[in-house]
């Protein structure tokens, strides 16, 4: 038998598939050819490779049970994509055990009443939800830090860390929902809660805002210079009492809010802040005084332009009370009224249709005004659950970013993680169109490396030449070189890099040439194609022969090409379009 | 007949679960070897895979276009990377972890972790079958039942995959080394 013929019957020799002589010419024609031997061994040795590390991965029914597990838990998705209607289905299916089933109802719930009150330190007190950047916490069990996950619960003394500028939302069990961001040095909590039933933060670091639940517990937030107690005053309208700890005495704040106009009022006097308006105070005015709002902000003469702003802290967003939502909004709107519908509305049609009037005017506006809007926009992109709504905000923001506005920008950076592919995309679109900008080699590097979308990743690729640079050039020398990716992408990747004329570049595309996809190695002698000048050809299905004579066309060309293409890589900013 | 992905991804946004366990089971096997290839660590491949799933049915109304399997690679490769971050991963620290947990020779982690990477080069298809052949123990017969193929595709197949890591393996590995 000759080596050629017992080659190819090797692999069906191995799985003893071979009978007779057919078995027995192989048998003797390894013994005399060490050659076939080697390969032998090395196809056995591939086999026991293989099925020892699919051993070792073999999922068991615990594995399994565990993602069912968690899938049950995790209930219907944030969003509502899921309906109850397949739960009550299933209930129904109980019928002649219901007896048996209100049985083990009145155990579980003795179980249950046990446990709360042994564990009462252990009920759950706070869900993570959405967390963007780095979120760590340390629960109050023990253990260190330890990064979380959006659905993680947390009970009372855990806390929670975030570093600079990430985000995260708390939910309370009262439906309330307390988002705590980060600045520059992060953020750091502590989960409380208080034999009263208020439920909070203490906050050493960072900022908190917090949209009240319906309930009637009281929220809680301690920082290092103020406790600050809100509570619900009424069962639906907007009337709060806040109490503030840490000044000389306590001092407590009636705060009242109607049609978007939110009324602060102590025992010295009252605040008004309309939204989207500056703020006036009336001195001497009692907390009961029944003032219209309008009348207060057409007084000129009552006027205090430093009045104090409610803190940042406790900030209500409008949706949580229920407000009338206004009509469309006039054409001749201003910009301030504009912002103060903003803060109004809650429908999403409508703060799209605001967002999208709020663009033109911002050319021509005051610096105040601008950056209120821009706050705005910024404070909609974070928290509104509409993609449609983040979307538009998107479209504003970028056009200010692209005229130069340096906090647009950043604020695209900072929210580029949405978690939308349409809203990411049109961030990405929205950043590469800010020329100039040293951060946007690293940024599009990142989408096209990280992002989960096939749709974003390839959007990366496309505007890869408007933002050539290192982080690019080694973003797109990963994508062509993994074999996991999808194999349009790797051929996408490599066309885009015949545009780097660099050593590292070259030799990655010569090795891609001998890619075992087709499309992989087509790719790659394009790029090189280009990269030389020379008119190297091969397309899918040409002969291996072929293949082999352009292989060697282009390793003659490296050759003596080698040494006028670039070492080390581009300097950050030495695009020629004025660089990243 | 076996259900296609889109059908049971269109029944678990309905609200049936089952529909997404089915999902799970056709897909866990190539998502493992994947989370296997990134992390070098068994447990840590079932944690990394189990957590993918989670974050998957949580976002499966993102799932615009593509198939299930290649946006579960995706969902995967993203989480990998934030726990990496998160926990100043690096290989060297996680082959070190292995070594010091005695479960398999540094070589042998090695090799394991170039099969996973080449298993996953393979397309959804080759993955598929792959790990169905070996969970069936070879037995094609019961391979071309489950995924609803002749026995002779599912040969084929699992040839062609084969062939691939193989031919790719023994770039990095002298395969006689683990004839045993």
């Amino acid at each position: 038998m000759r080596c050629e013929a017992a080659r190819m019957l090797l692999d069906r020799y191995l799985e003893g598939q071979l009978i007779g002589v057919q078995n027995q010419q192989i048998e003797d024609h390894l013994q005399s050819c060490p050659a076939c031997g080697r390969m032998l061994k090395a196809s056995r040795g591939f086999v026991r490779l293989l099925s020892d590390c699919m051993d070792l991965l073999s999922p068991n029914e615990a594995f399994l049970e565990s993602i069912y597990f968690n899938v049950s838990e995790a209930g219907s998705t944030r969003r509502g994509t899921h309906t109850s209607e397949p739960v009550l289905r299933e209930a129904r299916g109980f019928g002649t055990r219901r007896l048996r089933w209100i049985l083990v109802g009145i155990a579980a719930l003795v179980v249950g009443a046990a446990y709360l009150l042994l564990k009462a330190d252990r009920i759950p007190v706070g869900t993570i939800r959405d967390p963007r950047g780095d979120v760590m916490a340390r629960f109050a069990s023990g253990g260190g830090w330890v990064p979380v996950t959006d659905g993680t619960p947390l009970v009372r003394g855990d806390r929670v860390s975030l570093s600079g500028r990430g985000r995260v939302t708390l939910a309370l069990p009262d439906r309330s929902e307390v988002v705590l961001t980060g600045a520059e040095a992060g953020a750091e909590a502590e989960l409380v809660s208080e034999p009263d039933g208020s439920t909070g933060l203490r906050l050493s670091r960072g900022g908190a805002s917090c949209v009240l639940g319906p309930g009637p517990a009281p929220f809680l937030l301690d920082t290092a210079v103020a406790t600050i107690r809100v509570a619900r005053e009424d069962d639906a309208g907007g009337r709060f009492r806040a109490t503030l700890e840490g000044g000389e005495a306590p001092a407590e704040l009636l705060v009242e809010v109607e049609k978007g106009d939110l009324r602060v009022s102590n025992d010295r006097g009252s605040v008004m802040v309309s939204a989207g308006k500056a703020s006036r105070t009336r001195r001497g005015a009692s907390p009961g005084a029944a003032t219209d709002p309008r009348l207060l902000r057409d007084d000129g003469r009552s006027r205090e332009p430093s009045s104090p702003a409610p803190r940042k802290e406790v900030r209500r967003d409008p949706p949580a009370v229920p407000v009338p939502t206004p009509a469309v909004p006039r054409p001749a709107q201003s910009l301030d009224e504009l912002l103060g519908d903003l803060d109004r509305v809650s429908a999403p049609e409508e703060l799209v249709r605001l967002v999208a009037a709020l663009g033109p005017r911002l050319a021509g506006a005051e610096p105040e005004s601008g950056d209120r809007a821009r706050e705005a926009l910024v404070s909609l992109l974070r928290s509104s659950p509409e993609d449609a709504v983040r979307e538009a905000c998107v479209e504003v923001l970028g056009a200010l970013a692209q005229k130069g506005d340096g906090d647009a920008f950043e604020a695209l950076l900072d929210l580029r993680l949405d978690p939308s592919p349409k809203v990411r995309a049109r961030i990405l679109r929205a950043l590469v169109s800010c020329r100039g900008r040293e951060e946007l080699s690293g940024v599009v590097a990142g989408f096209l490396r990280d992002d989960p979308e096939e749709e974003i990743r390839r959007l990366a690729l496309q505007l890869a030449s408007q933002v050539s640079g290192p982080e690019m050039e080694e973003a797109m020398l990963e994508v062509a070189r993994d074999g996991i990716r999808p194999v349009e992408l790797r051929a996408q990747a490599i066309s885009s890099l015949a545009t780097y004329r660099r050593k590292v570049v070259v030799e990655s595309l010569m090795e891609l040439a001998r890619d075992y996809e087709p499309k992989v190695a087509v790719a790659a002698i394009g790029a090189l194609r280009l990269l030389s000048g020379r008119p190297f050809v091969y397309e899918v299905g040409s002969q291996a022969d072929e293949k082999e004579a352009t292989l060697e066309a282009i390793q003659a060309w490296w050759d003596e090409a080698n040494a006028t293409f670039e070492e080390e890589p581009e300097a950050p900013g030495g695009s020629e379009d004025g660089g990243p | 007949m076996r259900e296609r992905d889109e059908t049971l991804i269109d029944r678990t946004r309905a609200g049936e679960k089952g529909a997404y366990f089915e999902l799970v089971k056709r897909h866990h096997g190539p998502v493992l070897m994947l989370s296997y290839a990134l992390t070098g660590d068994a447990d840590e491949a079932r944690d990394l895979c189990q957590e993918a799933f989670l974050r998957a049915y949580r976002s499966l109304r993102h799932l615009a276009s593509g198939t299930f399997g290649d946006w579960m690679v995706a969902q995967v490769r993203r989480l990998h990377e934030e726990w990496r971050k998160r926990k100043q991963m690096t290989f060297e620290r996680l082959e070190g972890d292995q070594k010091r947990a005695g479960t398999v020779d540094a070589r042998t982690a090695r090799a394991y972790r170039l099969l996973a990477t080449h298993f996953c080069g393979l397309d959804e298809e080759g993955r598929q079958v792959t790990f169905a052949w070996h969970r069936a123990k070879g037995d094609l017969e019961a391979v071309a039942r489950e995924i609803g193929e002749t026995p002779g595709a599912v040969q084929a197949q699992v040839a062609r995959a084969h062939k691939l890591m193989r031919e790719r393996l023994e770039k990095e590995l002298d395969l006689s080394e683990f004839d045993r």
